[in-house]
C-alpha cells in the first residue's frame, strides 16, 4: 500500500496522521483516507473535489500533474506527501 | 451602548467587554485564524464562526455549551461539464466557497434557520442550526446572476443579509456588486431592488444599473420596516417604500464616504433613525431629525471599527448585547472618488447602453478614451 503523508501543519487543525492505503492513482488513495477521516477531505480537495488552489502533492518526488482529477498514477510502494505550496513568494 | 463586542479578525475572535468604565478583551478564540465573521443566535444561544484558512479552505465553527466544534461549510454543487459561467468582467466564477460574507439567522419563527452569503455570489440557507446547507438555486440560476462582479474581492460578495422584522419570509440581501435583492416568499423568487442607486466611480451607462450596486451594509428600522439604509461604496443610501426606490444621504458626519467603509445602524434609542459609526464614535445622522420618534427599541444594531458585519438585538432585556465585526481584510470595493459630482461629469464614456460597456470592459477596451478617469478610478483600473 502507498504512504499517505500530510503536512504538519495540517495537524492544527484536523487530526490526520501519515497514512496507509490502497488505490492505484492519487484519487484512489486519497478517498481511501478519507473514508477513515471525513472531515480532512474538505481542508485537501476543493468544492469540485479537486485539490485546493494553494496545496500540493508530491508523488515519488514529482509533483502532481493532473490537480482536477488526481489521475496521478501510483505503486504500493508509493510515497505520497499532500503539503501546503508556498504562496505569495 | 453593548457591553460586549465579538471582534472577528485575521487573528482571531476577540470578546471586547465593558467593565469600570474601560474595554478590555476579556477572551479570545482561534487565536491566530482568520475569522471573516462571527454570529449569536439568540434564539438558541449558539455562537458561529467562519474561518476562513487559506491553503485549507473555509471552514464553520458552532459553539454549544462553551465547545466549539466543527460543522459543515456552504459548498458548491458541481460545476456541469462545459458550463460557461462569468461575472460581469468576465471572470469565471468558481463553483468553491472562497469566503463567508455575511452570516444571520432566520426570523424568530424559524427554528434553526441560518443564511449565509458567500464569495464568489452563492447564498445558502440552513435548516438545522448549521448541520447542513442548500445553495438558493433561484437566486444562483438567475441569469442576472453575472452580471454581479467583484469590486475589491476577486468575484461578487454577500454583503449582508436583512430579515424584515414583520415577515421571515421576506429577505434582502445586498451584493457586492450586485445591488439589493429582496424575497418575499422565503427565497423561491427573487427581485432586484436598488432603484436610484448609484454608483459615481463606474461609466454612466453602468451607474445607474441596479444589479451592479455595491450595497455593503444594509439596515432595516424595526419600528418603520419600510425604511431602510444603506451603506454603498458610494456612500449612503435611505428608502423609505421597502426597497423599491433609494435615495443619496449625502454630506453627513463623519462622512458620506465608504472608503474606509464607514458602518451604519438602525438607531437603538430613536427607532426610524439611524447612526453612522467610525472609530469609537458614533454620530446621528440628520436623517434622525425627520425621522418618527417610536418608542420600540430598534432590533438590529451595529456597532464596529470598521465594515460592521453583524447586525445584533439591542434591547434592555437582552443581557448579553453584542455585536460582532468582521476582519479588516480591506474593502471589498474600489474606492470612491472623493467628488462625486465632477467624476461623473468627467466620466464621459457617451451614450452606451451597459450591456455595451460591460462588453467593453471584457474585450480590454474599457475604459475607451473618451473615459476621463479621476485618480480615484485609474486606483480601480490598477487593482484590476
Amino acid at each position: 500500500m502507498a504512504r499517505v503523508v500530510f503536512t504538519a501543519n495540517l495537524q492544527r487543525h484536523v487530526e490526520c496522521p501519515a497514512a496507509e492505503a490502497e488505490g492505484a492513482t492519487v484519487r484512489e488513495a486519497l478517498e481511501a483516507v478519507f473514508r477513515m477521516n471525513d472531515r480532512l477531505r474538505g481542508y485537501v480537495l476543493d468544492d469540485q473535489q479537486a485539490l485546493r488552489r494553494h496545496m500540493a502533492i508530491v508523488v515519488d518526488g514529482k509533483p502532481l500533474r493532473d490537480r482536477v482529477h488526481l489521475s496521478d498514477p501510483i505503486s504500493a510502494e508509493s510515497a505520497v506527501y499532500v503539503l501546503q505550496a508556498l504562496s505569495g513568494g | 451602548m453593548s457591553d460586549r463586542l465579538v471582534v472577528s479578525t485575521r487573528k482571531g475572535l476577540f470578546w471586547v467587554e465593558r467593565g469600570n468604565g474601560d474595554w478590555r478583551v476579556a477572551h479570545v478564540d482561534f487565536l491566530g485564524d482568520n475569522v471573516s465573521i462571527a454570529l449569536h443566535d439568540l434564539r438558541t444561544g449558539y455562537d458561529y464562526a467562519a474561518l476562513n484558512h487559506g491553503h485549507f479552505g473555509v471552514k464553520l465553527h458552532r459553539r454549544e455549551n462553551g465547545v466549539w466544534t466543527e460543522i459543515a461549510a456552504p459548498a458548491y454543487p458541481p460545476k456541469p461539464e462545459g458550463l460557461v459561467d462569468r461575472d460581469g468582467w468576465g471572470k469565471d466564477i468558481p463553483y468553491s466557497l472562497i469566503n463567508i460574507f455575511s452570516l444571520e439567522t432566520g426570523g424568530p419563527d424559524e427554528d434553526g434557520l441560518l443564511w449565509c452569503g458567500t464569495i464568489p455570489g452563492g447564498l445558502f440557507r440552513s435548516r438545522d442550526h448549521g448541520a447542513t446547507w442548500e445553495l438558493i438555486r433561484s437566486l444562483w440560476d438567475n441569469p442576472k446572476r453575472q452580471q454581479w462582479m467583484g469590486g475589491g474581492t476577486d468575484w461578487p460578495a454577500i454583503h449582508s443579509i436583512c430579515i424584515d422584522p414583520r415577515d421571515s419570509a421576506i429577505v434582502r440581501i445586498g451584493v457586492s456588486c450586485g445591488g439589493v435583492w429582496e424575497t418575499r416568499d422565503g427565497g423561491n423568487a427573487w427581485e432586484c431592488r436598488a432603484h436610484g442607486m448609484f454608483a459615481a466611480f463606474l461609466p454612466p451607462e453602468l451607474g445607474r444599473d441596479p444589479n451592479v450596486q455595491d450595497p455593503h451594509r444594509l439596515a432595516q428600522s424595526r419600528s418603520a420596516p419600510d425604511r431602510l439604509w444603506a451603506q454603498h461604496h458610494n456612500g449612503i443610501f435611505r428608502s423609505d417604500d421597502a426597497s423599491a426606490s433609494w435615495r443619496e444621504i449625502a454630506d453627513v458626519r463623519p462622512s458620506s464616504s465608504a472608503s474606509p467603509s464607514p458602518s451604519i445602524r438602525a438607531s437603538r434609542t430613536r427607532p426610524g433613525s439611524c447612526r453612522q459609526s467610525r472609530t469609537s464614535a458614533a454620530f446621528p445622522s440628520r436623517e434622525s431629525s425627520s425621522s418618527p420618534a417610536h418608542a420600540t427599541p430598534a432590533r438590529r444594531s451595529t456597532f464596529s471599527a470598521r465594515g460592521c458585519r453583524r447586525s445584533t438585538p439591542m434591547t434592555s432585556s437582552i443581557a448579553t448585547r453584542w455585536t460582532s465585526t468582521r476582519a479588516a481584510t480591506g474593502s471589498p470595493s474600489p474606492p470612491r472618488p472623493a467628488d462625486s459630482t465632477s467624476a461623473k461629469t468627467r466620466a464621459t464614456a457617451g451614450g452606451r447602453s451597459p450591456t455595451d460597456c460591460r462588453r467593453r470592459m471584457r474585450s480590454g477596451s474599457f475604459p475607451d478614451p473618451t473615459f476621463r478617469r479621476p485618480a480615484h478610478v485609474v486606483a480601480l483600473c490598477a487593482f484590476m
